[in-house]
Formats: structure tokens, sequence, C-alpha cells
């Protein structure tokens, strides 16, 4: 089961992945990183990384892809130039290190990973809800309540800045 | 499990009373704006209540499970940190009324960034820290844009954003390694990794550095210097008086706690050749480009890049000598620095123009309260006895000849004596030049003139009895050094 749904989610990250990058509408681009994006989360919660996956879908998929795309609705972008179109020495060079950085990501990870049990790292509890909740609220309460000062002042900062004038 | 113990509450009541107040200062502003004109007075109010509470409660030591340590040294920063929350608010009012922009969220960001400051001064924990900076640095963007008519006002806003998310950036970059190397947010726990691996390794020497360099933005410190002249010159003057001297406080404090608890003078051999080329480089660059500046907000803005500089040297000395010039160091800056923008705030004709010197032409004898006010500052600042800046330079030189530093403390002296010119100069241009035909018309306002002559008050009685100062600054630096 765990290797059929790790293999759909893979490949869908990765057919996505190449959507984002090759697809001439901005939208599309920013909506097939979505769909990457939570095939990553996929991947992670495979992985025993609830809490990841829970914020990877919070934070990437839905606060700052949102961002994205009201920017790109904003400045009203049909379309952008195809991939390597017109720059083919660029094109060519950005290739080759890409595909060089590829290789040599692939190369680090079959040199780090060992031999057996490799597939689920951590123990049981690390990665989950349950040890980043009790840290929150037992040894770095202080900092948790903290944050919402920090909030109120960036709130108050942009409501400010960017209100109209009477 | 920790539940939070009334003396981790009573630690951090000047906070909450400064959370409070910016809580209420909002309130206000939405819903009573007629009540405006008691802005100013709540905050001042504020302040003063928050010292209060950091006198009466006692002074715990490590509270809230390790991330903050309320010793002596936080009490003492705490103080001045309020001082100049007090001062600054003092000038606001009516600066803020004369541009048209007299609201509540003014003075509610100015708390928050206060709270930030005072958190940040008393971490000992690299999260704490790093909160307590943005707290410090978002509400200080807001506060530097806050003339939203003028260009220049939200240039300065934006660039001290972009520089101000960089040095976070690196900040947070270098404690992750730090991080990664201890296995521990406390700065304690990094301390003892270096101490264990016998000096800096490799990875925990680039996580110190990015942390250095981070500090150092907040410290317009060589070579993270480049924003400060735009942001002091755009920024309207009351914020630029409170940006030149808390961040910077907060900052050299959290840099000495970090210094002092990796130990870094007796286990980092290169430590001593970085910092000191950054400290000679931040007061020689400091001191020579203000030398032909025409705008005295970007001529002070220069001379706080060399004055950092010279606090670095302490920085470098560390221990009790070093520790307790940092701190006599950063009282005598603060009130210096708040003196002389006041006056800048007050001969002022218009916030989007530049504030030459050689407007200031004949104010000696227009204008002799304020202009006095601003001489004894200026003065101070270079360094002459017997005002307080003469005694902060000479702790701290004293401090770095003591533990052989005689190389750093000479180019100090040298510098000092580069920085008289233009201190003096300014000085000149209001007694010995006439007033021009058109001269500009300046605003008259009490309010901004009284916090000149208070804080030029502070310069000459803490100058001619710096003992209680150097005694409090002393008795609290043995908090922090073991």
């Amino acid at each position: 089961m765990v290797p059929v749904v790790f293999a759909l989610a893979a490949v869908v990250a990765v057919v996505f992945a190449i959507v984002t990058i090759a697809h001439s509408s901005p939208v599309i681009n920013v909506l097939s990183l979505v769909v990457v994006f939570f095939a990553m989360a996929a991947i992670f919660a495979l992985l025993g990384m609830d809490f990841l996956a829970a914020i990877q879908i919070i934070v990437y998929s839905g606060a700052i892809l949102v961002l994205f795309l009201f920017v790109i609705m904003l400045l009203n972008i049909r379309s952008v130039e195809r991939l390597g179109s017109g720059r083919r020495v660029q094109a060519l060079l950005g290739t080759v290190v890409a595909v060089g950085i590829g290789a040599a990501a692939l190369t680090a990870v079959s040199l780090l990973t060992p031999t057996s049990g490799a597939v689920y790292p951590g123990s049981l509890e690390t990665g989950t809800v349950v040890p980043i909740g009790r840290a929150l609220l037992t040894t770095h309460l202080f900092a948790f309540e903290f944050i919402t000062l920090l909030l109120v002042a960036a709130i108050v900062g942009a409501v400010y800045l960017a209100r109209r004038d009477p | 499990m920790l539940i939070p113990s009334p003396t981790d509450l009573s630690s951090i009541a000047p906070e909450i009373v400064l959370a409070v107040a910016a809580g209420v200062l909002l309130l206000v502003e939405a819903f009573l704006p007629g009540l405006r004109r008691l802005l100013a007075p709540i905050t001042i109010v504020a302040s003063l209540i928050a010292a209060w509470a950091r006198f009466h409660f006692p002074l715990p030591g490590v509270v809230w499970g390790g991330l903050l340590s309320i010793d002596r040294v936080a009490a003492f920063v705490d103080l001045y940190i309020l001082a100049a929350v007090l001062l600054t608010a003092w000038m606001s009012g009516a600066f803020l009324r004369r541009n048209d922009v007299d609201r509540g969220e003014f003075y509610s960001l100015l708390l928050l960034a206060a709270i930030g400051a005072m958190v940040m001064a008393a971490s000992v924990d690299a999260l704490t820290l790093f909160l307590g900076l943005e707290l410090l640095s978002i509400p200080l963007y807001v506060l530097n844009g806050f003339l939203r008519g003028h260009a220049i006002s939200i240039e300065a806003g934006l660039k001290y954003f972009v520089v101000g998310a960089f040095a976070s950036a690196f900040l947070v970059y270098g404690f992750a390694l730090m991080y990664g190397m201890a296995g521990s947010t406390r700065l304690e726990a990094m301390g003892q990794t270096v101490l264990d691996g016998g000096g800096l390794s490799p990875v925990m020497a680039i996580g110190l550095a990015m942390v250095v360099g981070g500090l150092g933005f907040k410290l317009a410190l060589f070579p993270f210097h480049a924003w400060a002249p735009d942001v002091y010159q755009g920024g309207p003057t009351p914020v630029t008086a409170f940006l030149s001297v808390v961040p910077k406080g907060a900052a050299l404090v959290a840099l000495l706690r970090v210094v002092d608890g990796l130990d870094l003078l007796r286990l980092s051999p290169h430590w001593v050749t970085a910092a000191g080329i950054i400290a000679v480089a931040s007061m020689t660059l400091g001191n020579i480009v203000a030398i032909v500046q025409r705008d005295i907000k970007r001529m002070l803005a220069y001379s706080g890049i060399a004055h950092m500089g010279y606090a670095m040297v302490a920085i470098i000395v560390a221990g009790i000598d070093g520790g307790s010039a940092v701190l006599v160091y950063l009282a005598a800056y603060t009130l210096m620095n708040v003196g002389a923008f006041a006056v800048v705030a007050l001969l002022s004709e218009r916030e989007d123009e530049p504030h030459l010197i050689s407007e200031l032409a004949g104010l000696g004898w227009t204008r002799p309260i304020a202009a006095f006010a601003l001489t004894l500052c200026l003065v101070s600042l270079a360094g002459v006895p017997p005002l307080i800046g003469f005694t902060g330079k000479f702790v701290v030189f004293r401090a770095a000849v003591n533990h052989g530093f005689v190389w750093l403390a000479v180019l100090g002296v040298i510098n000092s004596l580069i920085s008289a010119f233009y201190y003096l100069r300014v000085v000149y241009v209001m007694y010995m030049q006439p007033l021009p035909r058109r001269a500009p018309v300046f605003p008259s306002e009490r309010s901004v003139a009284a916090v000149a002559v208070v804080a030029a008050l502070g310069v000459v009685l803490l100058g001619v009895f710096p003992m209680p100062i150097l005694e409090a600054a002393h008795r609290a630096i043995l908090d922090l050094v073991r």
C-alpha cells in the first residue's frame, strides 16, 4: 500500500513540477505548484511527519500560494515567455546546471541512505504534533505567547500603511 | 510541566504594562479620537509605570524555563529603553501634530518596539532573542514610513524593511547552524558545546559570524551600515532618535550575552581580529564620511556608525570591565543622541526636505536654549570632558588598555579627535555664522525643546557626577559575568 501511494505522489509531484515551470500561463503555473505541494505533503505524511504535512498544506498551499495568485491577478499577467525562448546559451547553461544539481542531490541521497530500514526515519513521536504542542505550551510558553504581540504589531502596521486617506 | 509561576509573571511586569498601554492607545485612537491630545501623556505614564514595576519587583535571574534572564543587566537596559521611549513620546506629540499624523498607532507601535527591545536584551535563548528582534524591527519599519505623504519617509521605511529582513534572515540562519551543533537553543548550551569542543568548530564559526552579521545590521556596524544614512534622513525625526538608540542598545547587550556565553575571547583567536577590524573600520568610515555630510541627520547617522565602533571595542574586551563599559557607553549615547535629535526635530521647517547644517546659521542667538542644548550634546558626542560622552569613551578605552588592546584604544582616540571636527563645525555654524537674509522659520514647541533640555541636563549632570552610573553598570554586569 505504502509504495503505491508513494509512487502515485511522486509521479504527480514530478509531472506538476514540470508543468509549473513549463506552462506559459502564470495562473496555471501557480495552480500546478499547489498540486506539487499537496503531493509533497502526502510524502511527508507517509514518512510519519504529520505536522510537516499539515504545515505544508496550511502555510504553503494555503497562504503563500494564495498570495502568489493575488499578485499575478493584480498585475494582470496573461502569459510569460516560453521556457528557453530566445536565449539559447542561457537555456543550455541552465539545463546543464539543473542536471548537475539533480545528479549531485541523487548521489548525496544514495550515499547517505543507510541500507536497512531507511524508509521511515525517526521515532514514532517526532514529527507529529504532540511534541511540538507540548514544547509550545511548556518550555517555550513565553515565546509562544510573545508571538501574539508580534502579530498585533504587524497587523497594526500593515493597516496603517495600507489604509486609504479619508 | 511548566506553569508560569508568580515570579515568572512579575519578572515581565514592565513588558505587560507596556503591552496593555499599547492596546489602550489603539482603542483610544479607534473609539475616542477626540482624546488624541492624551496619546503622548498615556505613553509617558506607561513608561513611568513600567520603570516603577522594574524596580518594585525583585530581579529573579533566569525565568520562563530558561528563555529570559531578568537580571540587573536587563534592568539597566530596560531603564534606558524606557527613558528613550519617554523622551521620544514627549517630543512626538508636537511633531506629529505639525505633520498632521497625530495617531494612536504611532505610540502603540513605539511601545511594542520597546517591548521587543527589552525582551531581546533579556534573552538567554536564541528563540526569544530572535522574536524580540522581530518585535523591535516590525514596528520600526512602519514608524520610519509613518509620514505617508512624504516620499522620503516611505523610502526610509522600505529601505529599513528590506535591510531588516536581510538581517533577520542572517540571524535565523546563524542560530539554526548553532542550534544544529549544540542541540539546544539556549546560549548557555551553545557555549558549553564550544567549551567541550575546545574552540569554535567551522559550522559554529559560520553560525556565529552570521549572528554577528545579523546584529551588526541593527547596530549599523561596517560593513552592514549602508542603510543608516538614508533611513536616518528620511524617517520622522522622533523615530530617528528612537531608532538610533534603542535597537542598538538591545543588539549590543544581546551581542554581549552571546560573546560572553561563548567565551570567545578565550576560545577563538580569530574573534578578536575579526571584531577588531569591524570596530576600527566602523569608527574610521563613520568619522571620515561624516565630515563631508551637509545634512545634519545624515551626519548623525555616520556619527552613530562610528560610536558603535567604539562600543564594539568594549564588546571585544568583554568580561567585567568591557561589559560595564558597554552599559555606561549605551547610557551616555542614549542621552546625547536623543538630545541632538530633539533639537533637529525642533529646528526643521519641512520633513521632506534635507535638514541642512547651513540652515542652522545664526541660531545660537535667535534660539539660544535649543542651540545650547544641541551644542552640549554634540560636544559630548565628541567626547569632551566633563560631559557624559567623555565618561563613556574613557571607560571603554581604559578597559581596552587594561586588557592589552592598546591598539584599539589608540585608534579610538585618534578617531575621537577626527570626530571633534564635524561636531564642532555645527557649533561654529550656529554661533559664528550670520543669520541668512531669508532665515527658515522654525516652529517653537515647548515640549520638544523640553526634551532637548532634559537630555542636555542629563549629559552634564551624569558627566560631572558619573559615579552612580558607573557603579550601577559595574553591579549589573556582575550578574552577567560569572
